[in-house]
């Protein structure tokens, strides 16, 4: 139990208010502010790491492999890792569906093709280093930097292998490495959580306490777009509040992620190039 | 190696479940996944078979059939809990799959699970925890169902809600489509197991699924095949254009409060959202009237 | 003073629960069983042989059975492994099977195999398997092992198929075709790797998965009706290998000069779902009925029309297919027979757990009877 009767009782009634007075000022659709760093893991083809002011701490690293495309059932693949849960247990196996679910369906995998054989597979291993709050837009948004810095090498050999049987041949320049796609911009999962008529963004783990549902809504490209599911994010306790919702706040949340997530996108993809011109200076991570 | 179940010798391989070799190549098993639907109307829901209380051991029970689906659902509880007080009853949900049965998405999803059906050189029958699918299963039954029951009338007590899926539709359904519509069952069978099991519960869910095609229609109950013969013609720009299915479970309860949802598929906007919650709401409305005159049935 | 102490009664369900061994004794009295079923009456089982779709709707099972008794369901499915068979024991059970093709007598033990069951009781509880399902899981195996009922000959694959693929260039399709030794003996002599295929022997391992619903008895009678239902619903599947060319990319790499391996396919073993070649299991003898007992002493109230007095007498009763709590807790002396319709016993276990309702060798008779009889009705 982290919060007393009378603390639940406080924060269920800030949060209810119309708007919302969240714990620390925040307003309903703002963040918790984060730190990230990219591309510091040198035998990956990407990494990264977010660290949120609660302690919550995502590592990513993305590795490559050449694979034959018709003998693979899917281009990517994901692992988590959670200190203190299983590997099969119901927490991390659902953040894992959760995360394959919207990769696969949504990563655009010609992005990967090599050849008309040939294609990349990409293998994405989370560790949560630490995590108080549900991690599931912590892992999203790490996996979000961590894509998009993501490098593979260069193709040197020729393209068209339907003719001849040839075998793809790299490029040995790591300089000469590209992007996955210039403009790429990985999807990611939004958590929202529901009280009363408020839907608050990125709810922190007292928040999470008092909720009366969850939302996970995905945004790609602009827009939101599906899966969306609802869920209890105080996985650990047994919240009280918990019911079910309005559907109009589906319908709202949609709005709401339509309106304020191209700023999320936006402010990650400006760590991206502050990063990038911090990289010769400053190359250490702590 | 595991010394608690009999798993065969240590050399022993699992073969690959491969071809035919019939001359004309095509599969020799009967398709007996068209069920009543092609002869059905198209937002006609499925016809499902409910009983109640055959399992003695358990404190309630549901057993439904729809399709080829076939889940059985039994509820543990109230059971006293060990260790220290708490003030309502905890509610879990497992779900699992009997070893044999192929899970829809199994390839993409249970990649990690050393019991992984598709091809893996274990015996299936050792399988110990769930698999990744069955583990979204249980906790979307479990968000779904978690509001309608009265907790607090519970302290120090602990309901378990064990499903058992003994069959489900042969593989000519795309696999979310399969699975989400497993999902809707399970949640509709688990409602009944509740009541029949005394749990006291806010109202029923029940639950309902449909579908979107290419011109933003809705199908309730869709049932794959009904879409297989509309775009029978266009099935390659299916595949780009994926459709939008949707599950969503409701309780009447509060101007039919919306207790799970769970979207997938293709390109969404607020209209079609809108749409898919009401076709949902709508199929649910009417499985749950089925089901409350099946419960008020079984009391006379 | 003291105060003086009401007599309390219960209602007959509640003693039931609380002093069960008083409620059944008080039931046998009069000459009932709990469950309103006479001394020596068996509940009825309900098989439900070949009703099931569970063989068809699932590629990778082979044969099932249903077995119900009261709400007792027993769900069985049959999936199959293979074993690559070592040189020795190939030719050992091969002389042995053109030898005495018909006569199981001289064959040893280890000529038969038994089956590998693991048996899952829906119980509401989740993790490893209890020592109830272990303990029946182990019985199983052995009951089926020492009953001869499957040779080793008989899960022999004889004739493993050849699978050729041919890559079609203009569809980008595979054509896979499947040869065997004794339809195709033609085309598969010419095959590049039929000799080592022919070299190899394999024999399928049969796996069996039982799942109990609503237990509320002993269940190793069911199970066992319900795995000998199975097996004779088996069919076991043509098995081919696939022996395609395996594929192999180097990678360059930077810091080395080993070449990496991309997508190297190896020779698996597959099943032809082509259930035309589909053969039954030949069983080597009858799987048999089994039936279980429980001996315990009652006190019985002989009344006699001319005397007044009442004569209590104490005989030890003989109990057929023990069922609820207050048989089950009570009754510590059980005996379990399984007998084929030869009456041919192929199993007896006797345990003479409680001291005072000994079994005697008159009950023993009487209950080898009461199961030879059943075998032969059934």
């Amino acid at each position: 139990m982290i919060l007393s009767p009378a603390e639940r009782a406080y924060l269920y009634e800030s949060l209810v208010q119309k708007p919302a007075i969240r714990p620390g000022a925040r307003s309903d659709h703002q963040f918790r502010p984060l730190e990230a760093k990219t591309g510091f893991l040198p035998n990956s083809n990407g990494s990264a790491r977010i660290r949120l002011n609660d302690g919550s701490e995502c590592i990513i690293s993305v590795k490559s492999k050449v694979v034959v495309t018709r003998g693979e059932s899917s281009l990517i693949e994901v692992d988590i890792d959670v200190p203190g849960f299983r590997d099969d247990s119901n927490f991390v196996s659902n953040l894992k569906f959760s995360l394959t679910n919207l990769l696969i369906t949504k990563f655009p995998v010609e992005y990967l093709r090599l050849t008309s054989k040939y294609s990349f597979k990409l293998f994405i291993d989370c560790i949560v280093i630490s995590h108080s709050s549900y991690p599931l837009s912590l892992i999203s948004l790490t996996s979000y930097l961590a894509l998009k810095t993501t490098r593979l090498p260069l193709l040197t050999s020729e393209v068209n292998d339907e003719e001849i049987e040839e075998q793809p041949t790299f490029s040995d320049d790591w300089d000469n490495a590209k992007y996955i796609h210039p403009t790429f911009q990985p999807p990611i999962f939004i958590t929202l959580g529901v009280i009363g008529e408020n839907l608050l963004f990125d709810p922190s783990i007292e928040e999470e306490q008092v909720l009366e549902n969850g939302l996970i809504l995905s945004f790609y490209k602009d827009k939101v777009i599906t899966p969306i599911i609802n869920m209890n994010l105080a996985t650990n306790s047994n919240n009280s509040n918990f019911k079910g919702l309005n559907q109009k706040l589906i319908i709202q949340s949609i709005n709401l992620c339509n309106k304020y997530c191209p700023a999320i996108i936006k402010a990650l993809d400006t760590l991206i190039e502050q990063d990038d011109e911090n990289d010769d200076t400053d190359n250490h991570i702590f | 190696m595991d010394r608690r179940r009999l798993l065969g010798p240590l050399n022993t391989v699992i073969p690959n479940i491969g071809i035919s070799s019939e001359i004309n190549g095509s599969k020799s098993t009967p398709q007996t996944g068209i069920s009543s639907s092609s002869s059905s109307n198209k937002n006609d829901i499925e016809n499902f078979f409910l009983k109640t209380g055959i399992i003695e051991n358990a404190n309630g029970s549901a057993y439904l059939e729809v399709g080829n689906n076939v889940i059985e659902v039994s509820v543990f509880g109230p059971r006293p809990i060990r260790g220290s007080f708490i003030d309502r009853a905890s509610f879990s949900v497992e779900c699992k799959f009997l070893p044999y049965i192929s899970q829809p998405g199994d390839e993409l999803f249970n990649t990690n699970n050393q019991f992984n059906n598709s091809n893996s050189n274990t015996n299936a029958n050792g399988r110990t925890g769930l698999t990744t699918i069955e583990h979204k299963i249980s906790s979307y039954v479990e968000t779904a169902l978690l509001p309608s029951i009265i907790l607090e009338k519970y302290p120090k007590s602990t309901f378990d809600v064990f499903v058992t899926i003994v069959a489900t539709e042969t593989p000519t359904y795309n696999s979310n489509e399969k699975l989400m519509r497993l999902t809707n069952w399970i949640v509709n069978c688990a409602s009944v197991a509740l009541v029949d099991a005394n749990v006291e519960v806010k109202d029923i869910v029940t639950s309902g699924i449909v579908k979107s095609n290419k011109s933003g229609d809705i199908i309730i109950d869709p049932r794959g095949q009904i879409e297989d013969e509309q775009n029978e013609q266009d099935e390659q720009d299916d595949q780009n254009e994926e459709n939008v299915l949707g599950v969503a479970s409701f309780m009447n309860l509060n101007n039919d409060q919306l207790v799970g949802i769970w979207v997938e598929g293709g390109d969404i906007d607020q209209d079609l959202v809108t749409k898919v919650i009401n076709g949902c709401n709508d199929m649910s409305k009417k499985i749950r009237a089925n089901i409350n005159s099946f419960l008020i049935d079984s009391l006379q | 003073m003291t105060t003086e102490l009401k007599q309390v009664s219960f209602p007959p369900e509640v003693l039931a629960r609380i002093v069960p061994e008083v409620s059944l004794q008080r039931h046998l009295s009069i000459g009932l069983r709990p469950n309103l079923r006479n001394f020596l009456e068996f509940k009825p089982i309900e098989i439900a042989s070949h009703a099931n779709n569970i063989t068809t709707t699932n590629d990778n099972v082979f044969g099932s059975s249903i077995v119900k008794s009261g709400n007792s369901t027993i769900v069985t499915t049959v999936t199959l492994g293979v074993v690559e068979n070592t040189n020795s024991s190939t030719s050992t059970f091969n002389n042995n099977n053109n030898n005495n093709n018909n006569n199981n007598n001289n064959l040893t033990n280890d000529q038969f195999t038994s089956i590998y069951p693991v048996i899952d009781i829906q119980r509401g509880r989740s993790g490893a398997p209890s020592d109830e399902e272990m303990i029946l899981s182990q019985n199983l195996y052995e009951t089926i092992l020492h009953s001869r009922l499957i040779s080793k000959a008989a899960l022999k694959i004889n004739h493993c198929g050849l699978a050729i693929k041919e890559t079609d260039i203009n569809s980008d399709k595979d054509n896979i075709q499947i040869f065997y030794p004794d339809i195709h003996p033609q085309v598969f002599v010419n095959l590049p790797s039929s000799s080592s295929t022919l070299k190899k022997s394999y024999s399928f391992v049969i796996f069996c998965h039982v799942k109990v619903f609503s237990k509320i008895s002993t269940i190793f009678d069911l199970c066992y009706s319900s795995i000998i239902d199975a097996l004779h619903d088996l069919k076991l599947p043509r098995v081919y290998i696939t022996d395609f060319s395996s594929t192999k990319i180097s990678v360059k790499s930077r810091n080395s000069n080993t070449r990496g391996l991309v997508g190297v396919s190896k020779s698996s073993l597959n099943i032809d779902l082509n259930n035309e070649l589909y053969y039954p299991l030949e069983l080597s003898s009858e799987g048999g009925i089994s039936c279980n007992f429980g001996a315990i002493k009652t006190v019985k109230n002989k009344q006699e029309d001319e005397d007044i007095t009442m004569e209590n007498e104490e005989v030890v009763e003989l109990l057929a297919d023990l069922e609820g709590e207050a048989e089950e807790s009570t009754i510590l002396s059980r005996i379990s027979i399984i007998v084929d319709g030869n009456e041919k016993i192929k199993r007896l276990s006797l345990i003479n757990g409680d001291i005072n309702s000994e079994i005697s060798l008159d009950i023993l008779q009487r209950a080898i009877d009461v199961a030879k009889l059943r075998s032969r009705n059934d």
